[in-house]
């Protein structure tokens, strides 16, 4: 906790509306991450990513259930039974300098709404209102900017990024 | 595979890992057995993720009481997975199988001892931030930093307010400077620095950063640009409900500083 608490403690205060959500939240990671340890493949990814993998589909399950928690609300409807099933398994390693390099080989746009997404934590309509691009298009870069990432970190698939790019036009 | 379902399948998997899915759309991913693939994407966000709080060098401890709350709920899970003590000890057999298993049980059991705190080595992977004095200092001391001073606006929370603004584009880092601008109560509302960039639309300024004034006198607080700012031509303060906003209607300007052209 002394190791990643600062990774995990950012991550939670931009992805939560009150400090009291994000404390609940950082909890919740940790235990996660504890139950979750066995299933760490240190051939596939660093513990740091590993963790913030974690912290970040945990806070994207919470904030998932408060906006389900408000819609069930407004429509007077009982609260859907929700599960999270946790997927076991990590298959990538990402080093720092390779995802830095990633990052500079994607256009402005693209680095932005990434970071908006996977960092900051925002929402499609809150990168719309960021960056003032139509919201469609916050879409179509987000996808593509992180199959790109994913695509560069993986090797440098080609056919993905390109098919990535294909999508974009149509 | 067809590529109509390849495509619907890396739209889904790519909305499911940045945005998360409704109960509808995640339905449809899980038919379509994506999970290799958003997985690969969600470790890539996560690298993303992690290369920016790096960055950023923005990292604060977790409070102490909550790290006593979470460090109190551990125990019983800590004690599901890690194998009994005696198994942790054990030396490594000479000639064990050379599988991936053993090494992927190990490096399990390292890192739930590392997260658990057993193991107090110092961080390798994550950068440790550097006190804001510090940083400012160290910005204050390059030649391609640029410093602005205050101008206070006539908002009751400026009526004592002065300092400075020292921002360093390569760095993509900088620390603002406030003396007597009015603590704030988080509860009712919270500062938030937009940056004003010349290579961006005015209408969209790049959120710089929701932070609190606690104490009267001399504050210090780092910047924490969401977006590259590629020239600053106005630095503002505004206040904001608690928690800031996306882009601020500017209703209650606080201070601005414009660096020098």
């Amino acid at each position: 906790m002394e190791r990643y608490g600062p990774l995990v403690w950012s991550l939670a205060r931009k992805y939560s509306p009150s400090t009291a959500e994000a404390e609940d939240a950082v909890q919740d990671i940790f235990l996660d991450v504890w139950r979750s340890a066995g299933r760490f493949d240190p051939e596939r990814s660093s513990e740091a990513t590993f963790v913030a993998m974690i912290a970040r589909r945990r806070l994207l399950d919470l904030r998932r259930r408060r906006v389900r928690r408000r819609d069930d609300e407004e429509l007077d409807e009982n609260r859907l039974e929700h599960g999270e099933p946790m997927n076991n398994r990590t298959e990538h390693n990402a080093e720092a300098s390779l995802v830095s390099r990633a990052m500079a080989k994607l256009e402005e746009t693209e680095r932005d709404v990434l970071v908006l997404a996977s960092y900051h934590g925002l929402t499609q309509q809150e990168i719309a209102s960021q960056t003032g691009m139509p919201l469609g298009t916050v879409k179509t870069i987000a996808r593509r900017a992180l199959m790109r990432v994913r695509s560069l970190l993986d090797g440098g698939h080609t056919e993905t990024v390109a098919k990535a790019d294909a999508d974009v036009q149509t | 595979m067809s590529t109509l379902r390849s495509n619907r399948g890396d739209e889904l998997a790519c909305d499911a890992v940045l945005f998360g899915l409704d109960a509808t759309e995640a339905s449809e991913l899980e038919a379509l057995a994506y999970d290799d693939e958003q997985l690969a994407l969600e470790l890539a966000a996560a690298a993303v993720a992690l290369a920016e709080f790096e960055r950023a060098g923005d990292g604060e401890p977790i409070p102490t009481k909550l790290a006593e709350r979470i460090l109190a709920a551990r125990a019983p899970v800590v004690a599901e997975v890690l194998p009994p003590a005696a198994d942790r000890v054990r030396p490594l057999p000479v000639r064990r199988p050379a599988t991936a298993y053993v090494g992927w049980a190990l490096a399990a059991a390292a890192i739930v001892l590392a997260i658990a705190g057993w193991s107090r080595r110092p961080s390798d992977s994550v950068a440790t931030p550097q006190s804001t004095s510090a940083v400012r200092e160290s910005l204050l001391g390059r030649a391609d930093a640029i410093k602005a001073g205050w101008t206070k606006t006539t908002d009751e929370a400026a009526a004592s307010a002065s300092g400075d603004v020292v921002w360093h584009a390569a760095t993509q880092s900088g620390v603002m400077r406030f003396d007597g601008l009015a603590p704030n109560d988080p509860a009712l509302f919270q500062y938030q620095l937009s940056i004003f960039d010349e290579t961006r639309d005015e209408a969209h300024p790049v959120d710089g950063g929701v932070f609190d004034v606690t104490a009267r006198g001399e504050v210090l607080v780092p910047i924490a640009a969401k977006l590259h700012v590629g020239k600053p031509k106005l630095f503002a303060v505004t206040v904001e409900k608690p928690g800031g906003v996306v882009v601020s209607k500017r209703a209650r300007i606080v201070v601005t500083a414009a660096p020098p052209t």
